[in-house]
């Protein structure tokens, strides 16, 4: 799957209200990612978290500026995990004026190949 | 604390005095235990390792909510400017550093003073040092926050000088009479009643209640209460938390 | 500060160690304790597996783990919340294997002068050539009793796997 970009994979599911992004991937980098998501009107309501292991301040303040609207940085518990999402999808709720229902999508990172 | 252990959570025990009793040549951590009977040295080290310091930023949220909703804004209202807090067992100091980051989002006109207290000397030293681990940002800080009051330095995160200087610490033990520098117009007490029996922690609000500021606010954990251990206290609903002050005869 | 030319970097070990065991402890165990830094004699890793990144910075610093397959097994169980006998093909293991090296490695480039891109991780059978490169940090640890390894190596320059910007 090396040569699928990420965001072809969004549009599959439609009911996709959180995505979490590694910085590190292959194809494209998470950062790269959330540029390109945030060109897309039909995926502006979806929340961008980045969670990943690179943590320098500077690649932070890109990330947050490019669009996500949070950071993990790794290692993480299942408590922070839960608290970041739930922090960034209440920011998410008050954006979006009806209710939405929907899953939660992870990109694999590294992984994706 | 110590003497209350779940039921096979021994090894716990073992694995956190294991490096105290490597450090103090012991063969094992039995051997060291025993040593303890008679080497009182050692002894707060000891209480260091199996105390709990867990804490995180902005922990609970609600009273944090509750602070910038409704506490902060009335002690304004009443044209105030400065603003005296105690963050009691504060352990690493991400409670107090949580209400300096409040106070320069929201109020950047007032003025604050923290202090910060705590029985382990080792944490007290790390609140001073306002230095945080990777693992330690992750807990509560939002990452817009993280980069707007922290620098990376090598592996630790550290917290902005301009907060620091609004916090001072001491080590300070809360069965002893309370730090001077008061009164406080806001008290955080969180997460450590629960470790005392019933008359300590009767003992340790009636001397909060003396250093409290006439209307200020307690702060209590989520499992805390004073209800049916000192009833000078009332509980308030403030902007969707729940806080603590003195009853109205008893304030005046 | 640039390192001067002719002298190893150095690397705080202390917070190396720490590193590691804030990865096992979160991600891993659930709690502090179960990754012990180790002492006395290192048994020797049975059927030994590699996975590393480069950390590219002034130099590039290779972050090397080395563990033995069968406890290569059940550090992927956990670390993929998969139940005690689940079978572990290659796939995960490289998995759990390169994400273990990642987070460590990308951790660690906090403490590389002028850390910059980390690379994908690596697995594989065989410890890779480091080129004579100079070892610049060993620690080594027991996982529920059995050795794992972590090594940091100064390459040469322009050596090592890609990184990103
Ligand atoms: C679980 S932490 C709570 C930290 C913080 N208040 C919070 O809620 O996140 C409990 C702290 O209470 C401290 N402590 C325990 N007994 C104490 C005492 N008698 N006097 C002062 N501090 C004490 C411990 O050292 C520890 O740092």
């Amino acid at each position: 799957m090396t040569a699928v970009r990420p965001s072809i994979r969004l549009e599959a599911h439609p009911d996709v209200v959180l995505c979490c992004i590694d910085w590190n991937m292959p194809v494209m980098t998470g950062f790269e990612f959330v540029v390109e998501a945030r060109k897309r009107q039909e995926w502006r309501d979806i929340t961008l978290m980045m969670v990943t292991t690179e943590g320098e301040h500077d690649q932070i303040v890109r990330a947050l500026a490019a669009g996500a609207h949070e950071y993990v940085i790794k290692p993480f518990t299942p408590e922070i995990m839960l608290d970041k999402a739930r922090g960034s999808l209440a920011c998410w709720t008050r954006r979006c004026r009806h209710e939405r229902r929907g899953g939660l999508a992870s990109h694999g990172g590294w992984r994706g190949h | 604390m110590p003497s209350r252990l779940e039921s096979g959570k021994e090894y716990l025990v073992e694995s956190r005095l294991a490096p105290l009793a490597r450090s103090a040549g012991s063969a094992d951590v039995d051997s060291y235990i025993r040593g303890l009977r008679t080497n009182v040295a050692h002894h707060d080290a000891v209480v260091d390792a199996l105390t709990t310091n867990e804490t995180s930023w902005f922990r609970d949220r609600a009273p944090f909510t509750a602070l910038k909703g409704s506490v902060l804004p009335d002690l304004i209202a009443k044209g105030r400017r400065h603003v005296k807090v105690w963050s009691a067992a504060c352990s690493t100091g991400q409670e107090a550093y949580s209400v300096a980051i409040t106070v320069a989002d929201d109020f950047p006109a007032l003025t604050l003073s923290i202090v910060g207290t705590d029985l382990s000397d080792r944490v007290v030293e790390r609140a001073r040092a306002g230095q945080y681990t990777q693992l330690e940002v992750n807990r509560g800080l939002p990452a817009a926050t993280l980069v707007k009051y922290f620098q990376r330095s090598g592996p630790t995160f550290e917290i902005a000088p301009r907060l620091r200087q609004q916090v001072t610490f001491r080590k300070h033990n809360l069965l002893d009479a309370p730090p001077v520098g008061g009164p406080y117009d806001v008290v955080f007490l969180r997460n450590v009643l629960i470790y005392f029996d019933v008359a300590t922690k009767r003992d340790v609000l009636r001397r909060v209640r003396s250093v409290l500021a006439p209307g200020g606010t307690l702060f209590l954990g989520a499992a805390e209460t004073t209800i049916g251990i000192d009833d000078a206290w009332e509980r308030v609903e403030a902007a969707g938390g729940s806080v603590y002050r003195l009853k109205e005869a008893k304030a005046a | 500060m640039s390192a001067v030319a002719g002298s190893l970097p150095t690397v705080d070990g202390e917070a190396i160690e720490a590193i590691a065991q804030d990865f096992f402890a979160t991600m891993v165990d659930g709690e502090h304790g179960v990754l012990v830094p180790g002492y006395g004699e290192m048994a020797p890793l049975v059927d030994a597996r590699f996975t590393w990144v480069d950390v590219h910075g002034e130099t590039v610093t290779r972050v090397l783990v080395a563990v033995g397959r069968s406890t290569g097994d059940m550090l992927t169980r956990a670390l993929l919340a998969l139940p005690d006998d689940a079978p572990i093909g290659d796939a995960d293991f490289a998995d759990a294997a390169g994400e273990v090296v990642n987070v460590i490695g990308g951790n660690i480039k906090s403490l590389v002068h002028g850390g910059g891109a980390l690379s994908l991780p690596q697995v594989a059978d065989a410890a890779p050539d480091c080129g004579g490169a100079p070892l610049i940090s060993e620690t080594w640890f027991t996982w529920r009793g059995a050795p794992l390894t972590l090594t940091l190596w100064n390459l040469p320059e322009h050596a090592g796997s890609a990184g990103r910007p």
